[in-house]
């Protein structure tokens, strides 16, 4: 032992002969390992290896609880101590403070582009105004009091819907006329079921399991993104959810429109304009190698990173329909293939973070479908079901035909002149040779064919823009 | 433990002392008199006192059978393999803030499920005899735990922060009170809902 170290080790000995206690179950390793948190590197500034902070969380990893003290109980009671601080007031304000608080508020609700950080801070049912609904039903504006009871009591009968027979008949065969059996979902059916019995192929995107994803994204971002397919972008969007949004001022949503390369560039403008109206707005192409928008994207998550600045870092969810390029985004801004692509709908079945920088994570989202009361044939073509699995493929093609330009129809598959959705796979059919025995067409096959192209953005369409109708009645 | 032993050779140390009374003969009238010790009967009133002084600001729930690591913290196991296990479920109602936002998978070590997190408590206040369904501000202190209380979760015998504005309460000085302590008093993870009652 080296001289020095020794005289001060003596020193550290309490004339009674006590030792002064030091702190004997921390102590400093110096190993180089990389499991040690205290390790000093020599030559390396502090930054350019893992930190203490991190090495602890690693570790903690591959610790095991320890099942026996866990099942141990304290023997002493959890007891809360008598205060007096627990019986007085914990927040007060004065009058005038609250009335300046109430201008303040009233000035920041009404201010699209300001909004309240801390509002469980201050004290909200003072402050704001009662809303519409928590108001009571205006029933002394119908009847006063002094009207209806006491001495001076006008009323001579409570107010009823119907004071006679007659009347309520009338009433209730008006009410049968409207009940319309086919739209009541209350009845059940001979399987014992309510609602009518749907093809649970449709409702891909809509079980349970794959809400409870959106639900855990939902609560793990701050910001919000919505991808929606440019082509339908009114179709794909999820009303139910930015409703929930906006009751929690605190998460932000914006708009990817993707699929910029399937549609010509005056739609997108115009969506992009139609749809800045209700939330930032972004056009953009997912592709590893050469993609558009990215840097606005990236920028506009800068902006949210700034915005965030008290927090170590946010998190970014992608949320939308099936299929409409979720992950192809994600890909994207990490130019890599950090999630699973593919073009079929329903390919990401769990959520995922993907790393984008220390401060930005972001989290793929499995598709969900939000039953609008589409019908099959708009979720069919919504690009919802994969095609194979589609029971009865031809009849949703009578709906598609419409949607689609006659020209791009003509130089894609060559058929030049049809009647129906019938004759023009028919005739397909006879093109190309696939036919049942007998000669019969292969109707099946070919909408399998149709739908597919469909999907996978072979056929040229889009929903027109409201830009026009809008231009014109600004003209009016 | 050392301080219960103390506390039972305190029990045994006699009020009274016999060598205080004289030997031999004594007159009639001294006869059930015996020296009494007076240290003991002063520190007995002290301690009287202070239990009285005590009981005042003691809460109506002073104590609550302790809840076992197993109770409080359930495992998570995660990985591919699943034999990580340093993740915790907390199935026990919480106040998490209007803020919240859930930290990413790597850093998360307490999950709290969404559906245990209330922001409502129902209030007694019980000089009123009167129930009010109240917003909850924060929670003051889990007597389970320190790290219950910084979790925010909600168990029975913990003190809540509650926004009393609608009670109406003003202050001697002409404030407006919107801030109260109350106590939980039902086990809200067993009852779907918190009621609590207001410490006034
Ligand atoms: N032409 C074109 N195709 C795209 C674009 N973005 C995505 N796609 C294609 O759309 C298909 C679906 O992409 P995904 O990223 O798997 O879609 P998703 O939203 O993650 O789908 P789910 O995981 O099923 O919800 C893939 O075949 C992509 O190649 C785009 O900008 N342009
Ligand atoms: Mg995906």
């Amino acid at each position: 032992m080296p001289k020095k170290l020794r005289a001060k080790k003596a020193k550290s000995q309490t004339p009674l002969g006590g030792k002064t206690i030091h702190r004997e179950n921390y102590t400093k390793h110096h190993s180089n390992s990389s499991t040690n948190p205290d390790r000093v590197i020599k030559g390396r500034k502090p930054h350019s290896y893992r930190s203490k902070s991190t090495i602890n969380r690693l570790n903690l990893y591959n610790q095991k609880p320890d099942e026996q003290r866990r099942a141990l109980r304290p023997d002493l009671p959890a007891m809360i101590e008598p205060d007096r601080r627990w019986f007085g007031n914990t927040r007060t304000i004065k009058q005038d403070e609250l009335e300046l608080f109430r201008n303040e508020v009233r000035e920041a609700t009404s201010d699209p582009y300001s909004m309240l950080i801390k509002p469980n801070k201050l004290p909200m049912a003072l402050i704001s105004e009662p809303s519409d609904k928590a108001k009571r039903p205006p029933l002394l504006d119908v009847e006063s009091f002094e009207e209806t009871f006491g001495s001076k009591a006008r009323r001579k009968r409570p107010k009823l819907q119907n004071y006679d027979l007659s009347a309520m008949v009338e009433e209730i065969k008006n009410k049968e006329e409207e009940y319309d059996e086919e739209k009541d979902t209350n009845i059940v059916n001979e399987y014992g079921e309510k609602g009518e019995l749907k093809d649970r192929r449709l409702e891909k995107g809509q079980s349970k399991r794959i809400w409870e994803e959106l639900y855990k994204v939902l609560d793990s971002s701050d910001v919000i993104c919505q991808v929606l397919d440019v082509r339908d972008p009114m179709g794909t969007r999820c009303p139910h959810v930015e409703k929930q949004l906006k009751k929690k001022p605190n998460k932000h949503l914006f708009f990817v429109l993707n699929k910029c390369d399937l549609v010509p560039t005056w739609v997108t403008t115009s969506w992009v304009k139609h749809l800045s109206k209700e939330y930032p707005t972004i056009a953009f192409h997912a592709s590893v190698t050469n993609p558009f928008g990215k840097a606005a994207l990236i920028q506009l998550l800068r902006q949210f990173d700034t915005f965030h600045k008290d927090k170590k870092n946010i998190s970014v969810g992608f949320i939308g329909y099936p299929n409409v390029g979720k992950s192809s985004v994600i890909n994207t801004l990490r130019s890599k293939e950090v999630c699973k692509v593919a073009p079929i709908p329903g390919e990401t079945k769990v959520w995922q973070y993907i790393t984008l920088t220390k401060r930005i994570y972001l989290i793929d989202c499995p598709g969900v479908v939000y039953d609008v009361g589409d019908s099959d044939a708009d979720l069919v073509l919504k690009g919802v079901i994969r095609p194979e699995k589609i029971e009865d493929p031809s009849i949703y093609i009578s709906s598609m035909l419409p949607r689609v330009n006659k020209e791009h129809l003509q130089g894609l598959y060559g058929v030049q002149e049809w009647q129906d959705a019938e004759d023009f796979m028919t005739q397909m059919a006879q093109q190309s040779g696939r036919l049942l025995k007998g000669g019969e067409p292969d109707l099946n096959t070919i909408a399998k064919m149709l739908l597919h192209d469909w999907q996978r953005g072979k056929i040229p369409f889009f929903a027109e823009p409201p830009s026009k109708e809008e231009a014109a009645l600004e003209k009016k | 433990m050392r301080k219960l032993l103390k506390a039972h050779d305190g029990k045994e140390v006699n009020t009274t002392d016999k060598s205080a009374v004289p030997d031999g003969a004594v007159p009639g009238y001294l006869l059930d008199r015996e020296g009494s010790n007076k240290t003991k009967i002063l520190s007995n009133m002290v301690k009287q006192k202070r239990k009285e002084k005590a009981g005042k600001w003691a809460v109506p729930i002073p104590k609550v059978k302790p809840l076992t690591d197993q109770e409080m913290y359930q495992v998570v196991k995660t990985g591919k393999r699943k034999r990580k296990m340093w993740k915790r479920m907390i199935n026990k109602a919480c106040f998490v803030g209007e803020n919240f936002v859930r930290k990413p998978p790597k850093f998360e070590r307490y999950i709290r499920p969404t559906g245990m997190r209330f922001t409502k408590a129902h209030v007694t206040h019980p000089e009123l005899n009167t129930t009010f369904y109240l917003d909850i501000i924060g929670v003051k202190k889990n007597p389970q735990s320190s790290l219950y209380t910084s979790l925010g979760v909600i168990t029975k015998g913990a003190v809540i922060e509650v926004n009393v504005a609608d009670l109406g309460l003003v202050t001697q000085g002409g404030k407006v009170v919107w801030g109260k302590y109350a106590q939980v008093t039902n086990n809200p993870e067993n009852d779907g809902c918190i009621n609590a009652v207001l410490l006034v």
